[in-house]
Formats: C-alpha cells, structure tokens, sequence
C-alpha cells in the first residue's frame, strides 16, 4: 500500500519510492533495496504498476515505475480496509483505557 | 493477470540473462543514488560506498532477493530436478525400464479396464428408449436362467399385454458363398419383430414383415452395412440380391445403419426371418430351449409388472397353448433390462482379458475363485466387483513395483545420499530428491500406460459392443489416482533414504 500511495503521486524509480516512504514516514519505515524491488516487481506482475526504462541525466539508465489503472483502484481498496481496521483499532485501545 | 504472470515469467525462462542484466541494473542504480545522496551530505565517496553499504546491505543479496521472485523459479528447478532425474536413469537403464514398465501395465489395465466396462454398466444401451428395451429368459426348476423355446414365445405374445413388441433370435453362423471367397459369417434367425423391439429399422431397404416368417416361404435376409460394404461394395448394391448362404438362395430385403450395434450378439452380420411352426409337435426343435427372448415395455408398464404377468401366464395352463413338460414356464420368465443382461455376458470376456490377473491375486489368497463364482446371483454387482478388484490390482501391482524399484535404487545409492547429506543437503532435499525420480518414472510409466490402454482398449471394443475407447474424464482420474499411489510408494524408500546418516554411509571409502 505504501509503495502504491507514493506512486499516486508521480511515477518513480526504486530509490525515490525508498527514499520518499522514508522521508514521509519521518524514518519510520526503513526500507531494504532487496524487499523492495522484490515488492516492486511483484506488483508489476499483479498488474497494477507499469515499469518503463528511462534513461537519465547521467547517461544512466534507471527503472521508472508508475501505477496503473488497476493499481489505483487497488489502492482505493486497500485504503479503505486499512482505515477499517484502524478505526476499529482505536476505539478498541479507547476503550481498553 | 495471470497472462502478465505468465509472460513475464516465460521471459524469464527463455532470457535469463537478459533478465538478470536488468536486475542488476536497477539494483546498482538504487544503490549508485543512495550513494550520490550521502555524498552531496558531505561524505567523502569512500565513506559514502561504505556507509550505503552498511545501511542497505550488501548488493548482491539484494540482486539474489529481487531475483528469486517469481514462479519460474520454481519451474526452474522442477526442470533442473527432471533433467538430474532423467540422466540418472540413463545410468540405470534396467532400473529404469523395470519401473516404467510395471507402471505402464499398471495404468495400461486399471484404463483400459475402467473405461472399456464403464459404458457397458452405466450408459443406456444404443437404441431409442432403451430402458424399455426387456430380456427375457426361461428357468429351469432350480431357477437358473435359460433359453426359452419358440412354443413359450409365441403363447407369451400372444397372451400378455405388458409388451409393445417381443422378438427371439437364434444364432445362426451360415456359410457366404459366390463372388470372392466363402466366408462363414456370424448371424441371428429374428422373428419379424426383432429390428422394431431394438426400435432401429434398416437405413435402406424394408425391415422384415410377419409374412416373411411363411413356413417354407422365400428366404429373405437383412445385413449389416458393414457386411454390405465388404462383399457387394455398398449398401444399394446388396439390395435385392439373392445370396446363397449354406447353400440356399436368400433375398437382401434390407441393409442396417452403419453405427447399428446388434448387442444380443455383437458380431451378427447378417439376419434372417425365422420360419418356425406356430404349433409344432413337443419333439421339433421348435421347443428346443434355443431363443433369446427381448421385448420392448409398454410405456409406463415396469420390469416388476410384466414379471407378474408372465408369472401369472405361466401359473395359468390355457388348452389352447399347451407346453411340454421341460418348457412349463413353472416359474415364470425372468424379465431384466437388456443392459443387464449383455453386462453378465460381458463376464466371460472379462474373466478371458484378466485371467492373469485372476491368477495372480488367486496366488496371493486376496480373493478365491469360489468367492467370485459364488457371486454370480448379483451379476451386475458382481461385474462392478471384478472390475473394481482388477483395477485395485492393477494399481496395487504397479505401486508395488514402483516400491521395489525406488527401494533398491536407493539401497544402491546409499553412497551417493550420504555424500549428498555430508555436503549439506537436507533431509527435505533427499526426501524430494528421490520422490521427484519417481515421479518422473511414473509420467514415463504413465504415457506408455496410456498408450497401451487405447490399444487395450480398442481390442476391448471389437469384443464387446458399444465401447468407446476414449473417455477423457476416466483418463485423468486413472492419471491422477496413480500419481497419488506412486508419490506414495516412493514416499517410504525416499523417507529411508533421508534418514541415511553420512558418517555410515561414507564409512565404507
């Protein structure tokens, strides 16, 4: 879900996804190169990120990942389910005090 | 989706390097920029590579976790496993031959056998409201079943109502003399009625009429499209020809449809109109218990109904039918489906195709021919019974075999394991190690097996009537069955074998 609500925003490459859910989640979420790109192409092969080679500023070329279509409505989903739960989440420690 | 996951993964497969070239790529970029950031902090390009490092791990874990994912992975090693499996069996040949062999048997009969019989039992007969379609036969005092004599037949029709149509047939094998060779053919002597009770009339030409049955009338037959087809080149061709069969002139009145399945007796190819005397003396061979008797239910009249009529016909002696002694009808006539009555015929093949099997569960005291010749009062049950300790058997046999194969192979490789297990493979390695050899036997086995029960099974169909060779949904279950009893004969060799301690094993070097 993470991966999918920064790529909302603007297509991106691994590092910027690692580096934004780092940022955003003030450090938070630390994030490993290896669970990434796994997540990253997994998602790719649910069909709901497009992958594209971009080639770069310095003559490099970098993997550009966007959401789709499906991958929008994905997250819609997940949103929602996630907000489910943290809703019902809360009130439960509420009332546990 | 699952065709993105399929093309991705097929690209995998076919372009690994490709594939890895790309992983690499973005793996090294992600940590080319991770380093950039750190030393536009400050760092100093050394201390940046280390620090990018240390904080995301080492590079090529990264490269073998993005790499890993996916399902041809698995594929991969599947491929990997059967190409090590194969090559191994290349070693052993004997080995090899021994195992597939007792599995290609072991699938080749329990098929072949399931799907030649199943129709016989389960699907209705070839013809029109075939439920309808009766069996009649005689009893003799001790209530055994009979054939019934031409004098029962003709009071039967004449007296009870249940029936729509009744017909008897004589075998009847003559000799087919003129152009070409002689030839003795297989055949029936039909009472006009025979084709109308089966309700399948000839596709050309006229069906038999009551006057054809004129004691020492002209003789008029009706062939089968085959027969037609063999000796006069076609169907048209036979009709009205005169034919001598045994020596006397007969007229083809009618060819029947190409697909006709006489099951009464599945080899007829030619029929005859019988000509009996109505009221022949005791001593003619017209009260000779030498008729099969069919007849075609009233609708809506049950097998249970025309029973108690004929029971009732029999108990009542009219003066205008009277009966010799050895054809009373004391008892009755038993009526049953035809369907179950062609199916105890179909005992005897049966017993003929597995009489080695017979023989060998005989051997192993499982079931004792008494047992099974006991049984002959259900017969219908009794055919599923044969069938079902047949197929058993087979099964049985062929994960038998598999067991003593895979377990010496074992035996012979204990070495081999224990090396293996030294070098650090698992138990659950050698465990699948050996499981997947024996599966990869059993698809071998399975494809031969396969084969051979087509063939089986076409043989089959040539002996019995109305087999179709090619039941798709009994093959799979037959595949399926047997890739469970195999994975479990190899499960027992295969669990001894990881259990092989190396230090043991090795100790012979």
């Amino acid at each position: 879900m993470l991966i999918l609500k920064t790529l909302s925003v603007a297509p991106m490459h691994g590092y910027g996804i690692a580096r934004r859910i780092e940022q955003i989640s003030r450090g938070v979420f630390k994030v490993n190169p290896g669970s990434l790109l796994t997540a990253l192409h997994r998602l790719e092969r649910a069909g709901w990120l497009d992958a594209k080679w971009r080639d770069t500023d310095n003559s490099r070329r970098a993997k550009y990942y966007s959401l789709t279509a499906a991958g929008r409505r994905q997250l819609d989903v997940e949103t929602e389910s996630w907000q489910r739960r943290m809703t019902a989440m809360s009130r439960l420690l509420k009332a546990e005090a | 989706v699952l065709w993105r996951q399929l093309a991705r993964g097929l690209r995998t497969l076919t372009n690994r390097a490709t594939v890895d070239d790309e992983i690499d790529e973005e793996v090294r970029d992600y940590y080319e920029r991770a380093r950039a950031d750190l030393v536009t902090q400050g760092l100093s390009p050394e201390e940046a590579a280390r620090v990018a490092r240390r904080q995301l791990g080492d590079i090529s874990r990264a490269r073998e976790a993005v790499r890993s994912y996916g399902w041809e992975n698995v594929a991969e090693a599947i491929l990997i496993d059967l190409r090590h499996a194969l090559r191994r069996l290349g070693q052993s040949p004997v080995f090899a031959a021994i195992a597939v062999g007792t599995l290609a048997l072991g699938v080749g009969a329990t098929t072949a056998i399931v799907s030649a019989l199943w129709p016989i039992l389960v699907e209705p007969l070839p013809y029109p409201q075939a439920d309808r379609v009766v069996m009649l036969t005689d009893r003799t005092p001790d209530g055994a079943p009979m054939d019934t004599t031409y004098g029962t037949y003709m009071e039967v029709s004449a007296r009870s109502r249940s029936f729509d149509g009744l017909a008897v047939a004589q075998r009847w094998q003559p000799v087919l003399a003129g152009s070409g060779e002689s030839e003795r053919l297989g055949g029936d002597r039909v009472t006009a009625g025979f084709f109308r009770v089966l309700g399948v009339s000839p596709a050309v030409g006229r069906d038999f009429e009551a006057s054809d049955e004129t004691v020492g009338g002209p003789q008029f037959v009706i062939v089968s499209d085959a027969l037609a087809k063999r000796r006069f080149g076609s169907a048209r061709a036979v009709l009205d020809q005169t034919i001598r069969l045994d020596g006397v002139p007969h007229t083809v009145v009618g060819v029947m449809p190409p697909g006709f399945e006489n099951v009464l007796a599945p080899t007829a190819e030619v029929w005859s109109a019988m000509q009996f005397r109505a009221r022949a003396p005791f001593q003619s061979g017209e009260w000779g218990h030498q008729l099969r008797m069919v007849g075609r239910l009233e609708p809506g009249v049950s097998i249970e109904q025309a029973r108690d009529e004929l029971a009732a016909i029999g108990a009542s002696l009219v003066e205008e039918f009277p009966r010799p002694e050895w054809a009373l009808m004391a008892q009755g006539l038993t009526v049953e489906s035809l369907q179950r009555s062609v199916t105890t015929g179909a005992r005897t093949v049966l017993l003929a195709v597995f009489g080695a099997v017979l023989l060998l569960l005989a051997i192993a005291r499982i079931a004792s021919m008494e047992d099974l010749v006991a049984a002959s009062e259900a017969d219908r049950r009794f055919v599923l019974q044969v069938i079902a300790i047949f197929a058993v058997a087979a099964l049985v046999l062929a994960a038998l075999g598999l067991y003593g194969v895979i377990a010496g192979n074992v035996a012979e490789r204990t070495r081999e394991i224990g090396l293996r297990s030294a070098l650090g493979a698992t138990r659950a390695d050698i465990l699948s190690l050996i499981v997947r050899q024996g599966m990869t036997l059993t698809a071998l086995g399975v494809v031969i097996g396969l084969v051979g029960a087509v063939v089986a099974t076409r043989g089959l169909t040539t002996l019995l009537y109305g087999v179709t060779a090619l039941d798709p949904l009994t093959y799979v279950g037959v595949i399926f069955l047997l890739a469970g009893v195999s994975a479990a004969a190899c499960w027992a060799p295969a669990w001894r074998a990881a259990r092989i301690d190396p230090t043991v094993a090795l100790r012979g070097e």
